[in-house]
């Protein structure tokens, strides 16, 4: 497999790990200097950090209801985190973190887990019989088929950033090898768009399956 | 297309025609030359068949998400195509035509995701790999 | 922005993944349980074609609900 330079990569632990610390030391530094210096006529950093929480404001409002501002903090920083790591890719030396399975995989199953046990706690007994199906002598089968297809879902949604994110990385490191002139900057930076387009998908599909859970039989049949 | 149909059919002739010489100079080797030099010829046999069965399961891979996204690439076109089309005439329907668009084009892209994982079987975990490494 | 357009598209957009992923699991949970039982070949058949008819189902809910709302 072929390789990106990395500037720091420290013997022992996986890159990831590096790369996801600095992501974090990076939010952690801009949110302490930015929340200790707060306006009323924000500037430029502080308008672009309440763009992304009025917008989660307004979607968990807008697809949840009322009882979605309970979930601002977790989605938020989902946004705030992954825009973040997706754009640590484009700066020459560093690897995004969302590059590995492993990062969007943990993303995808606390959305999963956390999705399953507020629908599980909100209708108490009655949310086992959304996996029953519409008719009670096919429940056997359709039993698995629900199972099936609920398990689908935080593996497509964490393979979906994966694989854009890494088939970014990985054509600039083939283009690298192939003619290491003007042609990979380019493409390095035409890859910001797709960032951004990933990051708003992953976390609006976050929205979107608590929702489904959240949301009671009756609604649906309407 | 029929020219590149008829260059993959003599490509692939000519791979097996050079198979069936490689193993008959084998053959003929191998009994006029001493045991010595049977073993020897054996190994070549099973370089060749190993070099023969890597490259054509490359080639099987790249065809598969070649052709499969040709397939998917066209039926997309033509559904995008169509939704314009109405749309232009009836722009009251924007909304509900983008939606159907997107679920169709939805279920072709699994398709052409059926020809990815091909490739990727074919390439990493390739189901005849055990018979031909022993 | 609309809300149900973008909930509408958003969810459209990821059944493409939801086929194939789910006859994956399906192939990976018969191939788990031919290794348990010591069949050869019964349950990955039975449960990729039910992870196939899973995936369809997906899309067959989808569709019925977006048929009932209105944009």
């Amino acid at each position: 497999m072929l390789k990106v330079p990395i500037l720091i990569s420290i013997p022992g632990i996986p890159i990831y790990w590096t790369m996801t610390i600095i992501v974090m030391a990076v939010i952690l530094s801009v949110a302490f200097i930015v929340g200790k210096s707060m306006k009323v006529v924000p500037g430029h950093v502080q308008s672009f950090f309440e763009l992304i929480i009025v917008m989660t404001e307004y979607f968990l409002k807008e697809i949840i209801g009322d009882e979605g501002e309970m979930y601002l903090p977790l989605i938020a920083s989902f946004a705030i985190f992954i825009l973040f790591s997706n754009l640590l890719g484009s700066i020459p030396g560093f690897t995004s973190p969302t590059a590995t399975i492993d990062t969007t995989a943990t993303l995808a199953l606390i959305v999963f887990v956390l999705s399953h046990l507020m629908g599980a706690r909100k209708h108490g007994f009655k949310y086992l019989k959304k996996f029953l199906g519409p008719l009670i002598v096919l429940a056997p089968i359709m039993i698995i088929i629900e199972v099936m297809s609920a398990l689908s879902r935080p593996f497509s949604h964490a393979l979906r950033l994966f694989a854009n994110i890494f088939a970014e990385e990985f054509m600039v490191t083939v283009l690298l090898f192939l003619l290491p002139w003007v042609v990979p900057a380019i493409m390095m930076y035409m890859q910001i768009f797709t960032d951004f387009m990933q990051a708003f998908v992953f976390y609006l599909l976050a929205i979107i399956y608590i929702a489904l859970s959240l949301e009671s039989e009756e609604m649906e049949e309407v | 297309m029929f020219k590149v149909f008829s260059v993959l059919v003599a490509f692939a002739l000519v791979m097996l025609e050079s198979a069936k010489v490689f193993a008959a100079n084998i053959a003929g080797n191998s009994l006029a030359v001493s045991a010595a030099a049977h073993t020897v010829a054996s190994s070549h046999a099973e370089i060749m068949s190993k070099s023969l069965f890597f490259g054509l399961s490359a080639l099987g891979g790249g065809l598969a998400i070649g052709l499969g996204v040709i397939g998917a690439g066209v039926g997309m076109g033509s559904a995008v195509r169509g939704a314009l089309e109405s749309m232009g005439r009836n722009p009251a329907m924007e909304k509900k035509l983008i939606v159907w668009m997107i679920t169709g084009m939805a279920i072709m892209e699994s398709l052409a995701l059926y020809a990815l994982l091909i490739t990727f079987i074919l390439f990493y975990a390739n189901p005849f790999k055990a018979i031909i490494l022993k | 922005m609309d809300k149900q357009f973008i909930k509408q598209i958003t969810r459209m957009s990821s059944l493409g993944l939801n086929v194939i992923i789910s006859s994956l699991i399906g192939f990976a949970m018969g191939y788990y349980l031919d290794k348990y039982t010591g069949y050869i070949y019964l349950f990955v058949i039975i449960f990729t074609l039910i992870g196939f008819i899973a995936g369809i189902y997906e899309i067959y809910k989808q569709i019925k609900k977006e048929i009932n709302t209105k944009i």
